[in-house]
């Protein structure tokens, strides 16, 4: 476990991780650790913010921990969400535990899972890093709540956290992300239910569905999660 | 797939969301309130209650303004979660709610006005983001949602880079000729409400006056014209004249 100062990457930074995860991927030999401190490359983000390296149980365990990190900056949570250099530049520093094996890199694009930019704040949710912190900090008093986004591995994050992490609209709303737990939760193994995934029936994608259909009709930030959950058609009863 | 519910719910005209927003000592206060809530407007009834929520993407901030009978609004309460550069970013979706959770109308995707302009000077119509991906670009018009610009992190200050008088009189008649197409684009209703529409209109160019498409030349001409009448407005020509004196 190392200690380390956090910074951020500027622009040259950012391509220049960006490059080194290329060669990477290329099966070059490259090496990302001198890119962390250069002068040229990055920036001090905050006044002397240390914290420790270390290895992550699961999405909700890295959440947390980088929320101890950047609230250390005393910025409102929209700042922090919109500072990508921060966010990269946090993912080099975790490369290693992220990709012990650089094998691994060849495997589906990793390069959004690793890289933010501004323009593309609207797939905050696919940053390794970033995706987790974001739902964690919408639900910080109450986090065990927000398991049902969380429980995954950080560089698995899997299709409920894909399909929600991507419609803002639901995961801010503190008692609909209690519903997704409850719902595919498994409260004996913490672990999801058999066919919470599925792309159909009562799976995470047809709940995206199902409760943008109710936002036209209900207001679902006055209703408690059992009462979302009662609402749900037939196909949701095997979850309940 | 089958409708699950249908309360006969209203579509509330953003017009009728009356939202300032005020920057006080580095910090967004927002005062609202919703119109023509009963007899005689929407006729909601006198239980319902109205709620707003101030939204930018995941973040979101919750303001009840009190029942239909008996509205208080909010007055300049802060907006904590967010910073003064969301301004215009910011979004309001303003529900009337049954007293059994039901929504009884609903005005989505409201804009906060800026009450004076000194205001309006420090949170633009407009607003600015560095950018860290611009390359060797030094600046780029987004128009993938609400009009803003990014400035390439690169400059230095950036902020004070695109305060230069220099860019204003360059590059701002070409953003907002790119802007008043964006507006034509959007095929706003008559009675719609937008913060554009409401810019183009001071310039005394109404988009619901624009010529159609099909008549691309003289389109084009109204176009050309926007961009002369901002630059005309605000003297550029002259701006540029005493910047290099």
């Amino acid at each position: 476990m190392t200690t380390r100062t956090l910074r951020r990457f500027n622009t040259e930074g950012t391509e220049s991780f960006e490059q080194c995860l290329i060669g990477m991927r290329a099966g070059r030999l490259e090496n990302h650790l001198p890119l962390l401190e250069r002068e040229d490359l990055t920036e001090p983000a905050g006044d002397d913010c240390v914290f420790k390296v270390r290895d992550f149980r699961d999405r909700g365990d890295a959440a947390a921990h980088l929320d101890n990190i950047v609230k250390q900056l005393g910025k409102t949570d929209h700042e922090i969400r919109e500072d990508v250099g921060l966010w990269t530049w946090l993912s080099a520093v975790w490369l290693d535990v992220l990709y012990p094996d650089r094998k691994a890199l060849r495997t589906g694009d990793p390069i959004p899972r690793l890289v933010l930019k501004s323009s593309e704040t609207m797939r905050f949710y696919r940053h390794f890093l970033a995706g987790p912190w974001s739902i964690y900090s919408a639900h910080r008093e109450q986090p065990h709540m927000a398991r049902g986004l969380l429980f995954t591995p950080v560089t698995s994050p899997g299709e409920i956290a894909e399909q929600f992490g991507a419609n803002s609209k639901i995961i801010r709303r503190k008692t609909t992300v209690e519903a997704i737990t409850k719902l595919y939760i498994d409260p004996r193994t913490g672990t999801q239910k058999r066919g919470a995934g599925n792309k159909d029936n009562g799976g995470a994608r047809r709940l995206v569905k199902v409760l943008k259909q109710f936002d036209l009709t209900y207001y679902r930030e006055d209703m408690d999660s059992d009462a979302i959950i009662s609402l749900l058609p037939d196909e949701f009863d095997r979850f309940r | 797939m089958t409708r699950l519910n249908f309360t006969g719910r209203k579509k509330i005209p953003r017009k009728d969301v009356r939202a300032e927003i005020y920057v006080e000592d580095g910090k967004l206060e927002l005062t609202a309130t919703l119109n023509r809530t009963g007899a005689g407007g929407h006729d909601f009834p006198d239980d319902a209650q109205i709620i707003l929520e101030v939204v930018d993407r995941q973040t979101f901030m919750r303001f009840e303004l009190g029942n239909v009978a008996d509205q208080v609004g909010i007055q300049r309460e802060h907006l904590f979660e967010f910073d003064p550069a969301a301004a215009a970013a910011l979004e309001l979706e303003v529900r009337v709610v049954s007293s059994d959770g039901l929504v009884l109308g609903s005005a989505l995707g409201a804009k906060p006005e800026l009450p004076d302009q000194e205001t309006r000077d420090r949170v633009s119509l407009l607003p600015f983001h560095a950018s860290d991906d611009l390359g060797q670009r030094l600046w780029r018009l987004d128009l993938s949602a609400e009009p803003s610009v990014e400035i390439n992190r690169s400059v230095g200050d950036w902020n004070a880079f695109a305060r230069q008088e220099m860019f204003v009189c360059l590059v701002y008649p070409e953003l907002i000729r790119a802007i008043t197409q964006w507006e034509l684009d959007q095929k706003r209703e008559p009675d719609e409400d937008s913060q554009w529409t409401r810019f183009l209109r001071g310039l005394g160019y109404d988009p619901a006056d624009a010529p159609d498409e099909e008549d691309g030349i003289l389109r084009e001409e109204w176009l050309d014209n926007v961009a002369g009448s901002f630059a005309t407005r605000h003297e550029l020509l002259k701006k540029l004249e005493l910047e290099e004196d």
